[in-house]
């Protein structure tokens, strides 16, 4: 009987020190989806340098413990810096997305400059997360919203024409999720591919 | 006999050159009713088709600095036909949304006495009573977001991933509204913004909101957004 209370005793302490709160609200692939808007907006507030919008290359996003309220840190990089050595900017966000803080951060590797017509960079990679976003309960997408880790923008070659395509990954699967997008933003296809 | 059947072929087919039969499908639809009764159209004036039709439907494209300004009375006259032509016959506009079967019928019968000024009943009363914008969020909803925006930022519009209402606003992840930092609000910054990200959105044939309607949704915001 002792031993029941004891336990039941544990199991109600357990309960109270778990906080719902601490829960993310916004899934992994929306926290992805929000680091673009934010750098926009730096961008637009001056706090930041343009090219990370026009040259955006890879959003990643890990989920941090024991940080409250930090939720999630997102990290944008670049193909080519403005000047100099290649430098990434570091979101802070809470579990709902809410940016908290940012800081320039050095490191990603500096690659071709895409150049990209129609919409920046940063348009394409938020586009390219609007998929997932849209069809986040449509079978295997559902891994790519819930547990995704990155985006990529690259430029690739669909049907002799020049697209954009984001690739993301997951940390549930192995499969990788391909968006194609025209120039202008518009969504070609998708496939998840092995 | 044969040359009374010719005769009258040559007289059908004159009467269809001449305009007097019309078959032409870019005429407004027959099933459409634009019937009014005759003291409600003795009733239209350019202040009811204004506050009907044309600020809530043609005025957030058709701004003043645009070609083809639907900003005034006089602007409305000087586009008579091309509005009539436009939304009656080519069915081009507005080209966001669609106009109700009962604003089409004003305007098509407002047109048709030639757009007065004024009623031609003499009723110089406005019909109804035009409320100032101000710093609320009540007021900024009414007057802008129903009027420009709400056509794409609904539930099912391409805005829909940016809700206007007020929960939304606050609470939106992309920091909408600051309060008492207009500078910083997403909002303000995507009105005042004049890339192709602006809103309301150029591409799409929207004119920027007004100074004077920035400044108010500024002093909401500045003023804490509260109510």
């Amino acid at each position: 009987m002792k031993k029941t209370l004891t336990l039941a005793s544990l199991a109600l302490m357990a309960l109270s020190l778990y906080t719902p709160s601490a829960l993310a609200v916004v899934s992994n692939a929306k926290a992805i989806e929000l680091a673009p808007h934010r750098v926009d907006r730096l961008v637009a507030l001056n706090k930041l340098d343009k090219s990370f919008v026009t040259k955006m290359e890879k959003v990643e996003v890990v989920v941090v413990e024991n940080q409250v309220p930090v939720y999630f840190k997102a990290t944008v990089s670049q193909t080519a810096p403005a000047t100099g050595n290649p430098v990434q900017v570091q979101i802070s966000l809470d579990k709902d997305g809410k940016p908290l803080a940012f800081q320039l951060v050095a490191g990603g590797v500096a690659g071709p400059d895409f150049a990209w017509p129609g919409k920046t960079a940063g348009e394409l990679t938020e586009n390219a997360l609007h998929y997932v976003l849209e069809n986040a309960a449509t079978g295997k997408i559902a891994l790519f919203d819930k547990s995704a880790t990155s985006v990529t923008l690259t430029k690739a070659n669909l049907n002799n024409e020049a697209v954009a395509l984001g690739q993301v990954l997951s940390s549930a699967t192995t499969e990788k999720l391909n968006i194609y997008l025209k120039m202008d933003g518009s969504l070609i296809k998708a496939e998840v591919v092995p | 006999m044969k040359l009374f059947r010719l005769l009258s072929l040559f007289y059908i087919f004159g009467l269809m050159g001449c305009g007097y039969i019309v078959f032409d499908k870019s005429t407004p639809s027959r099933n459409l009713d634009y019937s009014l009764p005759a003291e409600k159209i003795a009733s239209l004036s350019y202040p009811v088709l204004a506050q009907k039709v044309f600020a809530p439907k043609c005025i957030s494209c058709h701004a003043s600095s645009d070609e083809t300004s639907l900003a005034t009375y006089a602007d409305i006259i000087k586009n008579k036909d091309l509005i009539k032509k436009a939304v009656f016959f080519d069915k081009t506009m507005p080209k966001k949304g669609s106009l109700t079967e009962e604003e089409l019928a004003y305007l098509w019968n407002w047109l048709e006495i030639e757009a007065p000024e004024f009623p031609q009943n003499g009723d110089l009363d406005p019909p109804l009573e035009e409320e100032p914008l101000v710093a609320t969020f009540a007021s900024i909803d009414k007057n802008i977001f129903q009027v420009t925006c709400k056509e794409c930022h609904n539930p099912t519009g391409t805005g829909k991933r940016v809700g206007l209402d007020k929960e939304s606003l606050m609470n939106s992840p992309l920091e909408l509204i600051l309060p008492e930092n207009p500078d910083e609000s997403g909002l303000i910054i995507a009105l005042e913004r004049s890339d192709d990200k602006r809103m309301p959105p150029a591409k799409e044939g929207y004119s920027a909101l007004s100074e004077q309607s920035i400044a108010v949704i500024r002093k909401w915001i500045a003023n804490g957004a509260k109510d």
